[in-house]
């Protein structure tokens, strides 16, 4: 991509801001401090489309029979050629099978985003302990997440459950709360 | 046992947002950017081999931050200056004071845009230049570790050849163009609303008749249900910024409103327990409330009036102008790929 103002999408000269500190944009008169990279002057090269099958004993590609095979994917073991040979961490990987493993989550780095179950058991903890009343449902809510759910990843960046662990806390005593009024209740009735 | 290695490493800078926040990490081999929704993290990676600038561009923000704090704090001072509810005025100017130091202490303003081979995308967590100057620090040596360092010769280059152009088929479009605003008849409905809401609130102040808190009431109370339907439709239909960013601030309004409102409301009912019974009666009395009374209703009346104006004038505006773009723009046609030659010749 060219090197262009955010601002004012202006194109920008590589030499002329190569250097430390801000400097005004020529066109918009926005300050700028701009770091640039070596990759700015490479460029992103067009795919390769893969080898055409000139001998008959050349295995060809699952996906593309015409096409010659240059490796087998690391998931299903179909052989795979220069265009369907998906690199990912270092692993070469089928569409279906990267597909499929993108579905399931199991590929950390081509996720783009999570459910954090454990603040959703600590909020549904604590919030509605504003209102009082809805603590008589919510606690079984809080200790189903936390049963059904201790085991799911958390955030990406890597967290413990203490989250779980005070939820279920809280949850424990709004329960022992409310069984011991029901008990006082029962008491004076009785 | 060696201890476990965490993923990623927080770097400085945090974006608050009404529910939520955005931050960004620094991992092995990419960049994370995280927004949080509290329970939901959306994730974007750049990685270190793709980034090719980071440019950081000084905004005004801190200026018009600390401009709106002063006047506040001013204005409050000058209140308390002519013995309005004093400690209410000291406290409200002693609020703002301490947000246009903490402002001016965290310093100027930027933002910070990343770009790779394919998009250009703002950091929002990266917000104050010296957040992000602090940031840059740590980010840099990653990425010259990564791809090196740019010589002299390599801008050389570029400066006689230009950068190298990118493929043909991504060619077609390489800065997107912003969409059309979409048609929403829910924001116009919202901001008139807040409008007539305003101009009965300001009514209200000069003339005391049952009908304008009546319109007032009723103004705002369809306002609170327009709000909801119109932040449901901002991601249904693709609407200007301007328009989504003001739909949200009215929201924080009508909140305070209602607030503010039930606030009056129970005062008006302790102060008058003999009408508590009857609805009507509760209301006429609510009506019949005059900002000379005291300064804190004043503040009421006046804040109801002039936030319902004015976001109901700025709002009207931008959603004539989204409608005027909107029909200055003609339907583009879409970028065609050229056919991929058979190569088994």
């Amino acid at each position: 991509m060219e090197l262009r103002c955010p601002q004012c999408h202006t194109s920008l000269e590589p030499k002329s801001r190569h250097r430390p500190g801000f400097h005004p944009c020529p066109t918009c008169g926005d300050s700028l401090d701009v770091d640039i990279f070596p990759t700015l002057f490479q460029s992103l090269g067009e795919g390769t489309p893969g080898e055409v099958i000139l001998a008959d004993r050349e295995a060809g590609c699952f996906y593309h029979p015409g096409k010659k095979a240059i490796i087998p994917c690391s998931a299903c073991g179909r052989f795979l050629c220069d265009l369907c040979d998906l690199d990912l961490d270092g692993r070469h990987l089928c569409p279906a099978c990267l597909e499929t493993g993108k579905t399931r989550g199991k590929f950390k780095n081509l996720e783009q985003g999570r459910t954090l179950f454990d603040t959703l058991a600590l909020i549904l903890a604590l919030a509605p302990m504003l209102f009082v009343w809805p603590t008589l449902v919510t606690p079984f809510i809080v200790l189903f997440i936390t049963v059904r759910y201790w085991r799911s990843p958390t955030s990406v960046v890597g967290r413990t459950r203490w989250r779980f662990v005070l939820a279920s806390l809280i949850a424990g005593l709004q329960l022992t709360g409310w069984a011991v009024v029901f008990m006082h209740f029962q008491g004076l009735m009785g | 046992m060696a201890a476990s290695k965490k993923p990623y490493r927080r770097l400085p800078g945090k974006k608050s947002q009404l529910i939520g926040f955005h931050t960004l990490w620094a991992g092995e081999d990419h960049l994370l950017q995280i927004h949080s929704q509290r329970i939901r993290e959306e994730y974007k990676r750049y990685y270190y081999k793709d980034i090719q600038a980071v440019y950081l561009r000084q905004t005004a923000r801190m200026k018009i931050e600390s401009f709106i704090l002063g006047g506040l704090a001013a204005g409050f001072l000058l209140l308390a200056w002519f013995d309005l509810a004093p400690v209410w005025t000291y406290t409200m100017a002693s609020i703002m004071g301490a947000g246009l130091l903490v402002n001016l202490l965290r310093g100027p303003t930027c933002e910070c845009h990343i770009q790779t081979f394919v998009r250009r995308e703002k950091l929002p967590s990266l917000y104050r230049i010296r957040t992000a100057q602090k940031a840059l620090k740590i980010i840099k040596p990653m990425v010259y570790e990564t791809q090196g360092r740019v010589t002299s010769a390599m801008l050389e280059e570029a400066g006689e050849k230009g950068l190298p152009r990118e493929p043909p088929t991504l060619e077609s479009n390489p800065v997107p163009a912003p969409a059309p605003a979409g048609k929403s008849r829910i924001h116009p409905t919202l901001f008139s609303l807040l409008l007539v809401s305003g101009l009965a609130a300001a009514a209200d102040i000069s003339f005391q008749h049952v009908v304008f808190p009546l319109v007032w009431v009723g103004t705002i109370s369809a306002a609170v249900v327009c709000v909801i339907i119109a932040l449901v439709k901002q991601y249904e239909v693709k609407t200007a910024k301007g328009i989504q960013t003001l739909t949200w601030i009215s929201l924080v309004f009508l909140c305070m409103e209602l607030v503010m409102g039930y606030g009056l409301y129970m005062y008006v009912l302790f102060t008058n327990l003999d009408t508590a019974y009857n609805q009507w009666e509760s209301f006429l009395v609510f009506s019949s409330l005059s900002p000379a009374e005291k300064p804190i209703i004043f503040a009421a009346f006046g804040f109801s009036a002039a936030g319902g104006l004015l976001l109901g004038m700025v709002g009207l505006f931008l959603v004539l102008k989204a409608g005027s773009r909107r029909k200055a723009v003609r339907p583009r046609p879409s970028p065609t790929l050229e056919p991929v030659a058979a190569s088994d010749s």
